[in-house]
């Protein structure tokens, strides 16, 4: 419980962008370049980087969230289901108390082999992410298809075991529509953060 | 000497007023039938034939300094000596145990395996393996491996090496034959010690620490989250991510995990754990996860599992484990208690102890009751880590650590070896302990989050930490380029800081690379006795070489105001520094 609240309090550093510039549903999103945290050479990636892509995840993540921390394996699963069907995942820290280092750390310990950019652009601030994790999913053409947690997750007690209480998985049903040319049936869904 | 060492080690052990020699027995290797054990004895310099059933030492045989494993194939054993930089070959038919020769392999040979006449050594020092002929006593090829490797296994097919390198922090898979690189597998994170491969050759398993960088108070500790405990395997067939297991129970973790071993019908796997001074016992299957974990304490539901997770309590520190060839038992080395120890795996507790000889414990030395504390992870916050987990036998583990001897949160340092410590006062990075029974105090209540010490465990782990020197200077592939690189030293102004013999001094200066958030001011200069073994360098582990730290960071032009290097200079130079 105390988890929950650090969690909620400690909402995404948001840097402040333009207040009428934000991602909308169905439409373009905007280009982004921003520094890899889990290299130790200075390595810079766009969106643009993987317009041959069928689709882009963006993952926000903190390494202080325990929400995130419950997800994990969850998350871990969606990553190796959908790495095989040519979708990449970006993982996008933007915690105002994170630092590159210990979301480095946990990304490394986690094993979710991805990369993970530090947003200092306002990034978060132009999808509206208020919590973590959040998922953005990006279709071919660059236009943003779904936004929103992972999962129906239901289970009270969900920090312990909260696989058997899952039904649907958001995300990958919205993936699985994108790849497939189909309409997202649930295209915001809101988030446990 | 080398051919009457057991009468030897019997006179050593029998003077009136010395305790016996302590074995401490470290590497483990076990007779195709499982009847015998050889034991290589790292306080004694040499190698023991047990027999199992009956308990008797048949027989012990000196070899080089400091064995560290030991293999084991038909009526040929082969033991790494660490401080010798050599393998001995030994003739073995039980009873019988012979001393055959000596090769020299190349520097801190730790891990060995066997096959045949060919003997594979992982040379850590050198970042190599050695491939050793034993019937010509002569090394036949070498190759390139990751930074420090420790162990290494062979597939039972024999065509595939596995090799663990603990300071790359991956493991890597080699074409026996031809010594050629096959893949690689990042495990993400620090201590990879001994590798068992499963009968069928799919996988190599080891454990691991996992870091997650945050500041050593309880809660992070309680948490996971200044380091885990993991076991881990790599698939060794094709290449393919890592997958691990947490091993810590919350509120009792199962620290030092250096040993593991697989049951021959693959089902069951042993994990040795020193610190906390258990063999853990699990059983197939179990929820090894690649991407997106392992969560940062053990499955909830392999922890009730009684079935998949047990643990048995060895005392001491075990550090080698071995099933026997019908997977009933678990025969495990016991470094401090002198020990080998057999597990009935059915009924999970200890079946029979060998005592291989040494001190009985009121006899023991204050260093060696020192040892006894710095191998000891319960003097940490729910026994999570212990001295050696960071500090790998005295040495460095290479990783960083966010203690609080630098008085702040959140700039983590990297692990100080301690070698040479008695003598290299003051302590810490920033050097602000002057007295090195109060830094082990302070390092025990702040860095452990344990106990208050009483004085005699102080007393005790100073004792143990003077008998910790540097290795021995490291013979030079070109004596020439050292000189020149000491005479680059000398001029470069390297020794007005970094003074012979051990190449430090007691002041503390400011070289521009200190952190804002410290509460400290310039740092000690660490002695460069065996710089070369100690990477990644600098205090927060910044250069990933030698050369890094001397063109960027710590350049002459930043620290002593003299001209930068030239090429020919920095080759020279770093020879020189790798020498010492």
């Amino acid at each position: 419980m105390i988890h929950m609240l650090t969690v909620a309090l400690l909402v995404v550093g948001l840097q402040d962008g333009k207040k009428d510039e934000r991602a909308k549903m169905d439409e373009p999103v905007k280009d982004f370049k921003l520094k890899d945290v889990m290299q130790d050479e200075e390595k810079f990636f766009s969106l643009s980087d993987y317009k041959d892509r069928k689709a882009v995840v963006l993952f926000f993540v903190s390494d202080k969230c325990a929400v995130t921390w419950a997800y994990e394996r969850r998350i871990g699963r969606l990553f190796e289901d959908f790495r095989k069907q040519d979708v990449a995942f970006l993982g996008i820290s933007s915690g105002a108390n994170d630092t590159p280092e210990q979301v480095r750390k946990y990304c490394e310990v986690k094993n979710f082999d991805l990369p993970v950019l530090f947003d200092d652009q306002g990034v978060a601030a132009y999808y509206d992410v208020r919590m973590t994790p959040i998922f953005c999913v990006i279709d071919k053409k660059g236009v943003l298809r779904f936004k929103g947690g992972l999962d129906d997750c239901q289970t009270r007690d969900r920090f312990r075991e909260p696989d058997e209480s899952v039904k649907t998985c958001y995300v990958g049903d919205a993936l699985k529509a994108v790849l497939d040319g189909k309409e997202v049936a649930t295209r915001e869904f809101a988030a446990y953060g | 000497m080398r051919f009457l060492p057991l009468a030897a080690l019997v006179l050593l052990g029998s003077a009136p007023q010395d305790p016996p020699v302590d074995r401490s027995p470290h590497g483990l290797a076990l007779s195709a039938d499982g009847r015998w054990a050889l034991t290589a004895n790292a306080g004694s310099h040499s190698v023991s034939l047990v027999e199992l059933d009956s308990r008797k030492i048949a027989a012990e045989v000196a070899v080089g300094k400091r064995p560290f494993a030991i293999a084991w194939s038909g009526r040929r054993a082969v033991v790494t000596n660490l401080r010798d930089d050599s393998v001995t070959v030994l003739d073995v038919e039980p009873p019988r145990l012979e001393f055959a020769g000596d090769v020299s392999v190349g520097d801190e040979p730790r891990g060995v395996a066997i096959d045949g006449d060919r003997a594979f050594v992982a040379l850590s020092g050198d970042d190599a393996i050695a491939v050793v002929d034993l019937a010509a006593r002569k090394v036949v090829a070498r190759a390139a491996v990751g930074d420090e490797p420790w162990h290494v296994a062979l597939t039972p097919d024999r065509r595939r090496l596995a090799v663990t390198c603990a300071l790359s922090m991956d493991v890597r898979v080699l074409d026996a034959a031809k010594l050629e690189p096959l893949h690689t597998v990042r495990m993400r994170g620090h201590n990879l010690r001994q590798v068992a491969v499963s009968p069928d050759g799919a996988w190599a398993y080891a454990c691991n620490i996992a870091e997650r960088g945050a500041g050593t108070t309880k809660q992070n500790i309680d948490r996971g989250w200044v380091l885990g405990n993991r076991l881990s395997r790599v698939p060794l067939r094709e290449d393919g991510p890592r997958e691990a297991i947490a091993i810590d129970v919350r509120g009792e973790a199962s620290a030092d995990a250096d040993g593991v071993a697989v049951s021959p019908d693959g089902q069951q796997l042993a994990v040795a754990c020193g610190g906390s001074h258990e063999l853990l016992l699990l059983r197939q299957p179990l929820p090894f996860v690649a991407t997106g974990g392992p969560g940062d304490h053990i499955d909830p539901a392999l922890r009730r599992d009684a079935k998949r997770f047990r643990r048995v309590v060895l005392g001491g520190r075990p550090v080698a484990a071995a099933f026997t060839p019908d997977g009933r038992s678990v025969v495990v080395t016991n470094h401090l208690r002198n020990l080998l120890q057999v597990v009935d795996v059915e009924k999970g507790e200890v079946a029979r102890l060998i005592y291989l000889g040494g001190a009985e414990m009121a006899e023991r030395s204050p260093a060696r009751r020192g040892e006894w504390a710095f191998y000891d992870a319960s003097r940490s916050f729910h026994q999570w880590y212990s001295c050696h987990t960071c500090h790998t036998d005295g040495h460095t583990n290479g990783a960083s650590f966010d203690t609080l001897n630098d008085g702040a949160y959140g700039s983590a340092k990297k692990t100080l070896s301690l070698r040479g410590i008695a003598r290299t006062a003051p302590y810490t990075w920033h050097g602000w302990q002057k007295e090195l029974s109060a830094a082990v105090e302070h390092s025990l209540t702040t860095t452990l989050q344990g106990d208050p010490p009483k004085k005699e465990d102080v007393d005790a782990l100073v004792a143990f930490l003077s008998t910790l020197d540097f290795a021995p200077p490291r013979p030079a592939a070109d004596a020439e380029a050292v000189k020149r690189g000491e005479a680059v030293f000398k001029a470069k102004g390297c020794a007005a800081c970094h003074a012979p013999p051990d190449y430090t001094t007691a002041l503390v200066h400011e070289v521009g690379l200190e952190d804002a958030k410290d509460k400290y001011r310039g740092f000690n200069p660490p002695p460069l006795r065996g710089v070369g073994t100690r990477g990644p360098w600098l205090h927060d582990g910044r250069a990933k070489s030698l050369e890094e730290v001397l063109q960027k960071h710590h350049a002459p032009s930043r620290v002593t105001g003299k001209e930068d290097l030239t090429d020919a200079e920095l080759r020279d130079l770093v020879a020189f520094l790798k020498s010492i």
